[in-house]
């Protein structure tokens, strides 16, 4: 296996963990706007609406969070700044994917506790949401780790050899 | 002064909302409404309870209803269960409640005209939407808006760094 194929599959599970982040964050924010629709058309029970603010809540928040994170993900693509942007963006991930984690598993909790099978099948769905978030998450957050420990390692260059270079390379 | 007027009416007008959202009036029940038809599956060992009964609701907006149901069999109870629901009036003043309650049964033979529903302690009150979990909402919507700045400002210093290298 060449370097330049490793490469360009290891962009294509980058761009495929990005695009996931990306309509995740868009299902989790019409999740939110539409979590108040079950209490137009039925009466649920005390523990459904409870259910229902803490999926409602915690997708207003992660894609808060998500919207942050994408950000930092682009920002360490365009910036030469790499320490920083891929210390920040492996926070990120890691952060996303430890909250859409803790989530699934407090929500699993209340389900199996409030014991009704409408409780639990609501619970499914926002799981079936907020786990493959976490995984992009977490496979960006790696590979960002990583980026940022080649960055720390890399010997610092003074600024006239990095002049230096650019002007060559534009030569 | 005039800021300070407009300042004071302000604070005002948010206190009168405030004290104003603690004023819709409670619903009702309906006297006299409680219907209810009981039957006894001797082979289940079971008897079900089909009952309804009407609440009055003063305004639009969602309400919480709770109430105590009693099944007696002549003066004896035989089971009883809290209920806690949420109703909506859907334009109308007065919303239908209706149940079917099943109970376990293995006594001596019973007839089924002397099974008895009651309702107690009806209470239609206000719905107060559970906000418990609106932390997190606040605290990753804050958090996300600070990594969101905080990477934008290193962003656009590095980038202004590199401007200043290539002049």
């Amino acid at each position: 296996m060449n370097k330049k194929f490793a490469q360009t599959a290891l962009a294509v599970v980058l761009g495929i963990c990005f695009t996931i982040t990306v309509f995740a964050a868009f299902s989790l924010l019409f999740d939110a706007i539409f979590s108040k629709d079950i209490g137009v058309v039925s009466s649920p029970s005390k523990g459904m609406e409870k259910a229902i603010g803490f999926i409602r809540n915690t997708s207003i928040g992660v894609v808060c969070f998500s919207v942050a994170t994408l950000a930092c993900y682009c920002f360490a693509y365009l910036s030469q700044n790499k320490k920083a942007f891929a210390c920040l963006s492996a926070g990120a991930g890691l952060v996303l994917a430890i909250s859409c984690i803790a989530f699934v598993f407090v929500l699993r909790a209340f389900a199996l506790e409030n014991g009704s099978d409408a409780v639990y099948a609501a619970a499914t769905a926002y799981f079936s949401e907020l786990l493959p978030l976490a995984a992009a998450s977490l496979l960006l957050c790696v590979y960002f780790a990583i980026t940022a420990v080649r960055a720390f390692k890399e010997p610092v260059r003074p600024e006239t050899q990095v002049g230096e270079e650019r002007d060559n390379e534009e030569s | 002064m005039k800021k300070v007027k407009i300042l004071f009416l302000t604070i005002l007008a948010v206190l009168i909302c405030f004290s104003c959202a603690g004023c819709a009036r409670d619903g009702r029940y309906v006297q006299d409404s409680l219907e209810y038809k009981c039957s006894w599956y001797d082979i289940l060992d079971e008897i079900g309870a089909r009952y309804s009964f009407e609440i009055e609701l003063p305004n639009t907006g969602k309400y919480e209803l709770s109430y105590s149901v009693f099944l007696y069999y002549g003066n004896r109870e035989i089971s009883s269960k809290q209920v806690t629901t949420t109703v909506t009036p859907n334009g109308e003043e007065t919303v239908g409640v209706s149940d079917y309650w099943s109970v376990s049964y293995s006594g001596s033979n019973i007839v089924e005209s002397g099974l008895q529903v009651v309702v107690r302690d009806v209470r239609v009150t206000a719905y107060k939407s559970d906000d418990s979990y609106s932390g997190y909402a606040i605290g990753y919507g804050v958090a996300g808006g600070l990594l969101l700045v905080v990477s934008t400002v290193i962003f656009i210093k590095s980038k202004s760094k590199k401007n200043d290298l290539t002049v």
